[in-house]
């Protein structure tokens, strides 16, 4: 998707912590959502 | 004024704190490996004396509670202490060198992660210790049995949670390390098989782990606050966990084989000296083996009951699973083809995952036969499966990409003699204790039990004899390991004739710090030869 052409450090630096943010979120609305679909 | 720079750039802290407070990912690469090694001798010991049981039949050398705590923490200590995180190890040292990265994504979230699993592992020893021991469920820890256990169930919940916390971070920054990180020119279908089968491994860690942790958060709550998810006398369905616990289980199985297989698509085509066959469609293979092991978990609980259609439905896409697994093999045997071929201790060890692998392959399929499974489920046979999927198939991969990238991490060539001894000695003795296990199942003897019936007991004397021959063996491979961070031949920057990759092309050992510059990827340094 992105390589590290043609991006400034800060726009990697966004770029990383968007990615991360993203893929943190729905590992913990996995978490709750096994835990209250079946509440 | 360069080797001022150099200089500074090797500068990294000393003593207990270089490790403790690291972010740098080849240390953490190897804290991850150090520490699987040391929980593979534990679970190996554990092993041990659950063959030294079954070495005959009655019962001679421990009480039955403690095999089967034996039993439940082999199989996590070995599954979460031991494979997971020599895997997450070789992610660590090889994904940023090979993407051409200077680093992982989020160097002190990957120190975190791996500063998660000795006080986890801790917790899972000590649940030993507790009043009522360590869960003796088995690793599945079904309820309603381990409603009703001690403490050490609660020891091994909380130790749970902290593993499954260290693999999500820990794929989350493989991911963003790999969506991000990589070197101008390593576009997606360039990258090497090993960082494409972690790719998609991360995702199915990111989608599975966070499944099971609920699932035991729900253990938990049933347990100590009151809640009824799997108790049926408040009205709760203890199958409802099999089939929360098996949605995280069965994408598991992958991420514990998925890695393995990029580890054989990079030894294959360095050691026959032609470009992987077949890039594209091992890629699509992998991915449609994630995919697909979503949709089959129920395949592990056929013999509760479940409609026809139900049972039909995870039949056959069980089987499906087979296609892109045989897309993989094929295009492993057609690199080797016509391949200018030399067998090098790592390359030992790929070609006997192809052919141990496929075994333990063709015996799941034969487990996905509904009618076959309902004779087959909870024998032996299904204990000779999965070690020849996680045994010939995980760890002879992790062993074989230890050899394989162990000049590239010492600057040591290892003990060519000795390794070929190790690879030997390990596949034999492997067969020893396991094939005759088939048989066993077959015949109906049920897994999990520390005494057994006359019938069984030529078999299992076999198979405890290859099992200590197996675990003696290993204790060479840790000799070779030692002699070899200890010293040896110096190893080339390009290590063997036929390797490709970024990670070649830095010096054995490695700089503390490489590619802070991003390298300039040139075709010869793909292993897809494009």
């Amino acid at each position: 998707m992105m390589a590290r052409t043609g991006k400034t450090p800060a726009q990697r630096r966004a770029a990383i912590l968007r990615t991360a943010v993203i893929l943190g979120s729905l590992a913990v609305a996995l978490y709750l959502f096994t835990i209250f679909s079946r509440w | 004024m360069a080797q001022a720079a150099t200089a500074h750039h090797e500068e990294h802290p000393s003593g207990i704190t270089r490790w403790l407070y690291t972010t740098n990912h080849k240390d953490i690469g190897t804290l991850y490996l150090w520490f699987a090694f040391i929980m593979f001798f534990v679970a190996g010991g554990m092993a041990m004396i659950l063959r030294a049981e079954l070495m005959q039949p009655g019962l001679q050398v421990v009480e039955p509670q403690f095999f089967n705590q034996m039993t439940t923490l082999h199989a996590l200590v070995m599954i979460f202490g031991a494979i997971m995180p020599a895997f997450v190890g070789l992610a660590n040292w090889q994904v940023p060198m090979m993407v051409g990265a200077p680093d992982m994504a989020l160097p002190r979230l990957n120190n975190w992660s791996f500063w998660l699993l000795p006080p986890a592992a801790t917790l899972l020893m000590l649940s030993l210790f507790v009043p009522g021991g360590a869960p003796g469920a088995g690793w599945t820890i079904y309820p309603p049995l381990t409603l009703q256990t001690g403490m050490g169930m609660d020891f091994t919940i909380l130790s749970i949670h902290m593993l499954g916390m260290s693999s999500v971070l820990g794929a989350l920054n493989i991911i963003t390390t790999i969506l991000n990180m990589r070197a101008p020119g390593m576009s997606l279908m360039k990258m090497p098989l090993f960082v494409w089968t972690w790719l998609i491994t991360a995702f199915l860690l990111l989608a599975a782990m966070p499944v099971l942790a609920g699932v035991v958060t729900m253990l938990l709550t049933d347990r100590h606050f009151g809640t009824y998810f799997f108790d049926a006398a408040g009205g709760g369905d203890p199958v409802m966990f099999q089939h929360v616990f098996w949605f995280f289980g069965h994408p598991e199985v992958y991420i514990l084989i998925l890695p393995a297989f990029g580890i054989i698509s990079q030894i294959i085509p360095t050691f026959s000296r032609k470009p992987l066959f077949g890039y594209d469609s091992m890629v699509y293979a992998t991915a449609s083996i994630a995919f697909l092991s979503f949709v089959v978990w129920a395949h592990h609980m056929f013999t509760v009951g479940m409609p026809t259609a139900g049972e039909l439905f995870f039949m056959y896409t069980t089987m499906l699973i087979a296609v892109p697994t045989g897309v993989k093999v094929f295009n492993w045997v057609s690199t080797m083809w016509r391949g200018s071929m030399t067998f090098e201790t790592p390359m030992l060890f790929a070609i006997g995952f192809v052919f141990l692998f496929t075994i333990g392959g063709l015996s799941g399929l034969m487990l996905a036969i509904v009618p076959a499974d309902f004779q087959y489920h909870d024998t032996y046979f299904v204990v000779a499966h999965f070690h020849y999927v996680l045994f010939s198939g995980s760890i002879m991969a992790i062993m074989g990409a230890v050899y394989f990238w162990l000049p590239k991490w010492t600057g040591h060539m290892y003990n060519e003699t000795l390794g070929k001894w190790h690879f030997w000695l390990t596949a034999i003795f492997f067969n020893v204790t396991f094939f005759p296990q088939h048989f066993l199942g077959l015949a109906g003897m049920p897994r999990r039990i520390p005494d057994y019936a006359l019938q069984f007991a030529e078999f299992n004397w076999w198979s405890s004899i290859g099992a200590f021959g197996l675990g003696i063996t290993q204790l060479l491979f840790l000799y070779i390991v030692v002699q070899t961070v200890r010293g040896g031949k110096k190893a080339t920057t390009q290590v063997w004739e036929g390797a490709h990759g970024l990670e070649w092309t830095v010096p054995s050992p490695p700089p503390y710090h490489t590619f802070s510059t991003p390298p300039k990827v040139r075709p010869q340094d793909l292993i897809s030869g494009l």
